[in-house]
């Protein structure tokens, strides 16, 4: 399974710093947005690397900046709380194969 | 084997890969390729079947891939039918309500979803019933050879800008013909609601600079596209060159349906109601701009497209005409009603017969996706969906199924 992360270039940066923290592969995509902008697509194996602590932190932050999406299997995931980001977490759980790295 | 590129449309979009059907575009794509060989330029053009319908040029990497939605070119079609074939209004209500269904569900607003689907299930406005008339079949391929073509310029551009160089001269000679207008208008309505003045001929100052690239997209699609039909025709007839330009300007109007109506359900989803009606507006506009841009290409186009007679502009006002009545009123009422918040006015009755099922704890909401796709028809067939899932949850899904769709009927 994979996980899109998509917004404008500024909007992406902390979510990148984060998986570059996190040394998570990402692939890495450009296309024109709906208004003309760049946008971004960050694509994720989440069945390879994910766990549960990571994918929470990239819920909680998608949940914090309005023009981030995440998107399974190219469903959008509703995550504009902390509870919907625990549910999230859960979701993008399902697929995955790694630990948790607590 | 699936590359990056594929992994990012199936995770970006909702995929249906089964439905690709390659023979219906290869001579699009051929052409496209072909426009876009003789200026240097090598494409990966690829194609997708996707819930989005929306053609999209992607770069990972050192590399471009420009996907082309089949699932457009099927609403294009449909759409066609609403113009030229539907007997009233019901007809673009029930499309759009299905498109509105789907987009919400990719979203993930079910219970909208839900209301939507069940909107579109009356089965007395089904688009199928119609019988089929007059030139639908050379309009639609007209329509999906435009919009590849288009897709594929944006990319000739970018890598080749100095090739819309050679466009300049008709965007002036259409920036003087609205200066005109312009000027003619201003004598009769006077110049106190400029927003009248707009709506009749825009101000050529004022365009942005992403809405003439888009005209010049345009325009090279459309003359790649005229110039594709030879005189007399066996197929089309001496008509040919006639029927491709209109097919682009039914392209360009059809797509302004399709991109208002998944914008419109963007916003609400998200819930950025502010930010949607002034982008909408200017949505609308540049639409507006490039659909006059591409009636004046098909009347001042020197290269034979007219006919000798005035059939071409008849039919074109007779086809803008019927484009308003039957499909444009409905879907942009529907979109506005919703942006302004009165998505539970418009379906009142089916919004109540929701949450009646939602409520009395019959429905759960998160098992109803599969039920919405099978309502829209995105699954077209119920008998797999429901094998699928007495193989993976037991025979109680099935009968789950059965018995919500039974209800929502």
């Amino acid at each position: 399974m994979n996980i899109a992360i998509q917004g404008p270039k500024k909007a992406l940066i902390e979510i990148e710093e984060t998986l570059n923290g996190k040394s998570l592969a990402y692939d890495k995509f450009e296309a024109e947005g709906f208004d003309g902008a760049t946008i971004l697509t960050l694509l994720i194996d989440a069945a390879e690397i994910i766990t549960p602590a990571v994918a929470a932190v990239l819920a909680a932050k998608v949940a914090t900046k309005k023009q981030i999406v995440l998107k399974v299997d190219g469903i959008e995931v509703q995550a504009n709380t902390p509870e919907d980001a625990q549910k999230l977490v859960v979701q993008l759980s399902e697929g995955r194969k790694g630990t948790d790295e607590g | 084997m699936k590359d990056s590129f594929d992994k990012y449309i199936d995770a970006t979009r909702r995929t249906l890969s089964s439905n690709i059907a390659p023979i219906h575009y290869k001579e699009h794509i051929k052409l496209a390729l072909i426009s876009a060989r003789t200026v240097g330029i090598k494409l990966d053009i690829r194609l997708c079947y996707t819930s989005e319908r929306r053609s999209e040029a992607v770069r990972h990497g050192h590399k471009d891939v420009v996907f082309i939605d089949q699932y457009l070119g099927q609403t294009l079609s449909n759409l066609a039918r609403i113009v030229h074939e539907s007997t009233s209004t019901a007809f673009a209500l029930n499309y759009t309500a299905k498109m509105f269904a789907e987009h919400l569900r990719a979203h993930g607003k079910l219970r909208e979803a839900l209301v939507c689907a069940r909107v579109h299930s009356q089965d007395d406005t089904k688009l199928r019933h119609l019988p089929k008339k007059g030139r639908r079949g050379a309009s639609i391929f007209f329509q999906e050879r435009f919009l590849v073509l288009h897709e594929t310029y944006h990319f000739i551009l970018k890598e080749k800008p100095l090739l819309r160089h050679s466009v300049n001269e008709v965007i002036e000679d259409y920036f003087d013909f609205l200066r005109r207008s312009r000027a003619e208008n201003q004598e009769i309505f006077g110049d106190d609601d400029p927003k009248i003045l707009n709506m009749l001929a825009a101000d050529p100052d004022k365009l942005s600079i992403g809405l003439i690239n888009e005209m010049v997209c345009d325009f090279f699609a459309f003359s790649v596209c005229v110039n594709s039909v030879s005189h007399g025709s066996k197929i089309l007839g001496r008509d040919g060159k006639y029927l491709a330009a209109i097919g682009c300007l039914e392209a360009l109007k059809s797509s302004q349906v399709v991109n208002v109506i998944r914008d419109t359900a963007r916003y609400y989803s998200r819930n950025e109601i502010d930010e949607a009606s002034s982008n909408l507006q200017d949505v609308m506009h540049d639409y507006q701009v490039r659909g006059r841009f591409m009636n004046w290409l098909c009347n001042t186009e020197p290269r034979g497209v007219m006919r000798s007679d005035q059939s071409l502009v008849e039919d074109i006002d007779s086809y803008l005409e019927n484009y308003h009545d039957k499909l444009g009123v409905v879907a942009f009422t529907i979109c506005e009603a919703i942006l302004d918040g009165k998505f539970e006015d418009i379906f009142s009755a089916d919004v109540e017969f929701v949450d009646g099922l939602l409520s009395s704890d019959q429905v759960d909401l998160n098992n109803s996706s599969e039920v919405i796709d099978v309502m829209t028809n995105w699954l077209p067939q119920e008998r797999p969906l429901i094998e699928k899932l007495q193989k993976n949850e037991g025979e109680s899904s099935s009968k789950y199924i059965k018995r919500l769709r039974q209800m929502l009927k």
